[in-house]
């Protein structure tokens, strides 16, 4: 086969299959590592959310205000982050959008620049995905519809400077109110181009008064919502600066009939430059996995996402990978209610890190600004725990804080929904119901929801509801309450509440109260234990052994069925904390002692009241 | 090509003739079904009084078909007729327009129709409402704010056109980076003076005062404000609130003022000053009203039942009971007279709050509670009138839900009176309107319409404080948000002194929001 043929072939085929490979990477890669579902989990629990409704009235108002459309299509495209397949799809077409805008930026003028440079847009993108931080869409498409426009202006290329100004207070009019604020940067673009490429002086001058004036003028009303700077708005800029470096060097440099080197080392050389080009997005991608990808907050929306669909199997799978060191108050929350939905509290908490505050996410307000986000999550969380235990009036007044502090997210909404069905607060509810049925996730839920409360007004077969009733506290009182007093007024109203008793007892172990335990150790008998669980029998186990140290007195243990199993551990874990006492006294280095105990009793609540509780009061 | 363009027209034909046999749809009025009750809609529209310009009063109707028809009749003109697939009527604004402007004074009919497959068109009993004479002003200006708490976003202040749905923004909060934007005010029902009070962290706490069109910021809280019918000065209350939650309850939300007290500020002057024949430091008074004619200054006032003045929530919170006071005024002397009791807590055992005189000086309305300075949050709130002639007073029983009713308005003729009502639920607060006839007698009151029959359905925003203005504002939303932001005070009050210094016998307290 001719030589020259075979060249022409891979190139026309690499020209296709290279795009085609690196956006089916970077699709599987967004959908199997970032996993795109979080993104939507994380929106109005640490990210901003953006409303999306399925209204006229809603399409009108994005239509008839600056920016709106933009705003539109991207909440629009957030919502759809819901399904992972469709996200990671969304980005890899944005990306891929933008790389074809880039090609055709180098084609039409007539600029042999480096390619891949295309790329570099869809790999920013997702590194701001990869980081969790928010949505990046009305960014991406707000920079997206600037190129284009910016394409547009260079395809036109007219040499007339009267007819190129038109063009661009067109162009720029248009932009204004499709992308809002973000038209600036087409503005910047337009005058780098003028004045580096074409050189047309008066013409930059120009533009550059009218982007003064716009700035003045209009821009400081705040139309955008994007940032005044982020990576993303880079690869634009480095594409212009190609092709103004390519036409500075095209014009001075003399082009000579080179012949083709037959230099064997020149010829290895320039094949491994391309075979460097061509790997450099692959090694960008694998450079965002290890240096801007956010793992722990993956692994936090993972359990959030996990919580939500009530998967709780799958928090605790979770949970095991996750190294310890790096658990936070939040991880803990949905362990320990993962724990208590697969009837584990009791047996298994101390199988994981815990914090005392995790429980209920009693954590004080600072108040500081920064503590914003932070404030949103705690607020959103918490309604879970205060519905399931059964203060549907705090929980109530938790999500409506939330709600608000997270610009009218519909998981809140649907929160809220149910505790006004459990309140017998039907008019209410409906008006919740109403809102969410307009929402593109929700919608069927809330829809299919309101038929069934038009058919049963009391909802008397609807679970959900009914088990908030059962729970709910029905007496008033006001203020707040401290952290041990929370279960009794629960208690009072249902002695039946498992929940509010298995947290309770998990609050009396968490703060070392073993005398509490002992004294609530009774109530087992009206909730139907099969077994008393292990870390009540361990908890008995100290609180018999400290009885005995302090005040000689010895307790019965046997009417309460602590297993032999455990006394054996007990008092093994007794005998090894001596052994391990002796051993490293000399040292008096307390943490050799805990390592020695923790690979056989890291689990045991002993371990947790001799070595954890400690190091959380500090 | 031209047969792929005649066969375009020709489908476009086929769909404008059937758009337009759907609304010529004939309707065998003869052969219908006679339902022997009113059709049940929502909004509820019916035994109403209505203003003769207000906007459509469209609405869904509750009652299963397939298709539905209403005709919307009173003596003269001819009938606005609307045929629809759906539930949801939408009257068309000109023909609602004329018919109104044409039938003032008399009775109007909604005569609907309803269609299903098995039992053909049912005709139910006609909706009647009346048309009043006298118009309502046509601006109404509200906040619009979700249900909160402790924390809030963004918050806005809209004017709506009622005699259309015309909808403009004058303030939002997050556009000035204020916190809080609130207790907007009017002079007279016009916005030529006005104030509407800001709360940032950024920029301080001010209130930006329109007087005569110019727009000026002054460093200093107003929290409930009057103006003076002259407009020379405004009258305002400093309140140290605090709020607390239920555990239960249909309402979670409990609100009380650790302190309050009022003050005034003169522009001719540009200064601030308090009256001392009215703080008492042992006393809270706060919700300042004027009389018309300026010489008497209305207002609530409660003996503060703590001694921790501090604490949260204090001592006998819950048996706070303001009473109705008025002290006169001498505008040109600038002095003030005696307070005096118009109406005491030991007389009505309630908490009587939100004094508002008709601009004919005839009637008062007020709210009245079980306790609390905050009536919204109080669903046993509810609206009375006094007959400022006899000096009686009586509740408004066609106005009163079980539900909180509170936050009114008077329109600029004394007829209509603008109100937040939790009815519709008891949670979500919306603004409704009565007709208030020369003998205080109050209409069954009726939602602000909207162009969308389901809004109301989904909306989790409430409407609150709605003041009616004769014109709309004239300043734009941007403006405002540029004062809020400017350093420049119009005032040149201290900057220490956000409240003005008061001699040692009594002194008021800050203003004091979270």
């Amino acid at each position: 086969m001719n030589i020259s043929k075979t060249k022409e072939f891979v190139s026309r085929h690499l020209a296709i299959l290279e795009p085609v490979f690196f956006f089916t990477a970077l699709y599987l890669f967004v959908l199997l590592v970032i996993e795109p579902e979080l993104i939507y989990y994380a929106s109005g629990r640490v990210i901003y959310y953006y409303p999306f409704v399925m209204d006229g009235r809603f399409l009108y108002d994005c239509l008839t205000t600056v920016g709106g459309p933009v705003n539109y299509i991207a909440s629009f495209l957030d919502q759809c982050f819901y399904f992972s397949w469709i996200g990671a799809l969304i980005i890899t077409v944005i990306g891929w959008l933008f790389w074809l805008l880039s090609k055709k930026a180098f084609a039409v003028t007539k600029s042999k620049c480096i390619t891949e440079i295309g790329f570099l847009f869809a790999i920013l993108l997702t590194a701001a995905y990869a980081s969790y931080n928010g949505h990046q869409l009305l960014i991406a498409l707000s920079l997206l519809a600037v190129f284009a426009a910016f394409v547009i202006y260079l395809w036109i290329d007219l040499s007339k400077s009267f007819f190129a100004a038109l063009l661009f207070l067109v162009e720029f009019a248009c932009l204004y109110y499709l992308i809002g604020g973000a038209v600036f940067i087409f503005g910047l673009l337009v005058v780098f181009y003028e004045l580096l490429v074409k050189k047309h002086i008066g013409l930059t001058g120009g533009i550059f008064a009218v982007l003064a004036l716009y700035y003045a003028g209009v821009h400081s009303g705040n139309f955008s919502e994007i940032p005044p700077f982020c990576l993303m708005y880079i690869p634009p800029f480095l594409i212009l600066l190609l092709i103004a470096l390519y036409k500075y060097r095209s014009n001075r440099t003399v082009r000579k009939k080179t012949r083709p080197s037959k230099n064997r080392l020149i010829k290895t050389f320039y094949l491994f430059v391309l075979i460097l080009r061509k790997l450099i997005p692959y090694g960008l991608i694998l450079f965002i996995f290890c240096a801007v990808f956010n793992n722990r907050a993956k692994s936090l929306l993972q359990i959030w996402s996990y919580a939500e669909k009530q998967q709780w199997q799958k928090i605790l799978e979770c949970a095991k990978r996750y190294p310890e060191s790096q658990y936070n108050i939040f991880f803990n929350y949905d362990i320990n209610r993962a724990l208590y939905y697969t009837g584990r509290l009791g047996d298994d908490m101390f199988s994981y890190h815990q914090h005392p505050f995790a429980l209920l996410l009693s954590i004080p307000d600072s108040g500081s600004p920064a503590d914003a986000s932070k404030k949103l999550c705690r607020k959103a969380q918490k309604v879970d725990i205060l519905m399931e235990l059964g203060y549907l009036g705090h929980a109530r007044r938790l999500a409506s804080e939330a709600l608000e502090l997270a610009n009218g997210c519909p998981y809140l909404a649907k929160k809220l929904a149910l505790i006004y069905l459990a309140e017998e607060q039907n008019e209410t509810a409906r008006v919740y119901l109403g809102a969410l049925s307009k929402d593109l996730i929700y919608g069927r839920f809330a829809r299919d929801l309101l038929l069934r409360l038009e058919k049963d007004p009391q909802l008397t077969d609807y679970e959900p509801v009914q088990s908030l009733r059962r729970v709910a506290v029905q007496k008033d009182y006001v203020g707040d309450y401290a952290l041990g007093n929370i279960f009794a007024p629960l208690l009072q109203r249902n002695s039946h509440n498992k929940m509010a008793f298995e947290y309770m007892m998990a609050t009396y172990l968490l703060m070392g109260q073993v005398e509490k335990i002992a004294l609530n150790i009774s109530r087992m008998n009206e909730l139907e234990y099969n077994k008393m669980p292990r870390h009540y029998q361990e908890a008995m186990l100290v609180y018999a052994a400290l009885r005995q140290q302090r005040f000689g007195e010895k307790i019965n243990l046997r009417g309460l069925s602590i297993s032999p199993e455990t006394i054996k551990r007990f008092q093994e874990y007794n005998a090894t904390g001596r052994k391990a006492q002796l051993r490293y006294s000399k040292s008096k280095n307390p943490e050799m002692i805990r390592q020695q105990l923790a690979k056989d009793f890291g689990d045991t609540y002993m371990f947790y009241l001799n070595f954890e509780l400690t190091r959380v009061e500090k | 090509m031209k047969s792929f363009y005649r066969y375009f027209w020709l489908t476009v034909a086929i769909g404008v003739t059937a758009v337009c046999s759907s609304c010529n749809k004939k309707i065998p009025l003869e052969s219908c079904t006679q339902v022997s009750r009113p059709a049940d809609i929502s909004p509820d529209y019916s035994d109403t009084v209505i203003p003769p310009n207000v906007a459509p009063l469209n609405f869904r109707i509750l009652e299963t078909g397939e298709s539905f028809f209403v005709r919307i009749s009173s003596s003269h003109v001819s009938p606005v007729e609307v045929y629809s697939r759906n539930a949801n009527i939408r009257i068309p604004l000109r023909k609602w327009k004329a018919l109104l402007r044409e039938n003032k004074g008399d009775k109007l009919s909604f005569d609907v129709f309803v269609y299903d497959s098995a039992n053909g068109w049912r005709r139910y009993m006609p909706i009647l409402n009346d048309i009043a004479c006298e118009p309502i002003d046509s601006f109404l200006v509200y906040r619009f704010i979700r249900p909160i708490y402790d924390y809030w976003t963004s918050m806005r202040i809209y004017q709506r056109n009622i005699e259309n749905y015309k909808n403009s923004l004058v303030l939002e909060g997050r556009f000035a980076k204020v916190g809080c934007i609130n207790c907007h005010s009017f002079c007279n029902n016009s916005p030529q003076t006005m104030s509407i009070a800001t709360r940032s962290a950024k920029h301080g706490n001010a209130s930006l005062v329109v007087h005569d069109g110019n727009l000026n910021k002054i460093s200093s809280t107003w929290g409930y404000t009057a103006w003076h019918p002259s407009g020379k000065l405004a009258v305002y209350s400093m309140n140290k609130v605090r709020q607390l939650v239920h555990t239960t309850g249909l309402e979670l939300r409990d609100v009380f003022d650790l302190d309050s007290a009022i003050s005034y500020y003169r522009l001719d002057e540009k200064a601030a000053k308090t009256i001392k024949e009215m703080s008492d430091k042992d006393r809270l008074e706060t919700y300042p009203a004027w009389s018309p004619d300026g010489t008497y200054l209305y207002y609530c006032s409660a003996p503060i039942l703590w001694e921790d003045r501090d604490k949260t929530p204090p001592d006998n919170f819950d048996k706070v009971q303001y009473d109705l006071m008025r002290i006169s005024y001498d505008v040109d002397k600038d002095q003030w007279g005696k307070p005096e009791i118009v109406l005491s807590t030991n007389e009505t055992g309630m908490s009587i709050l939100l004094p508002r005189i008709s601009p004919d000086g005839r009637f008062l309305v007020f709210a009245m509670c079980d306790y609390s300075c905050f009536p919204i949050y109080r669903p046993s709130s509810d609206l009375y009138i006094m007959d400022l002639e006899t000096n009686s007073y009586q509740k408004l029983d066609a106005v009163s839900s079980p539900y909180s009713e509170s936050w009114h308005s008077w329109s600029s003729n004394s007829r209509w009176l603008a109100f937040s009502s939790k009815r519709m639920g008891g949670f979500f607060t919306r603004t409704y309107f009565t007709y208030i006839n020369e003998d205080g007698k109050a209409s069954k009151p009726f939602v602000l319409p909207q162009k969308d029959p389901t809004y109301y359905d989904s909306l989790i925003q409430t409407y609150s404080v709605p003041e009616l203005i004769k014109q709309p504002v004239a300043v734009s939303a941007r403006r405002f948000s540029k004062t809020a932001c400017s350093t420049r005070d119009a005032a040149n009050l201290p900057v220490t002194c956000a409240t003005p210094i008061i001699p040692s016998s009594s002194k008021p307290s800050e203003n004091d929001r979270k």
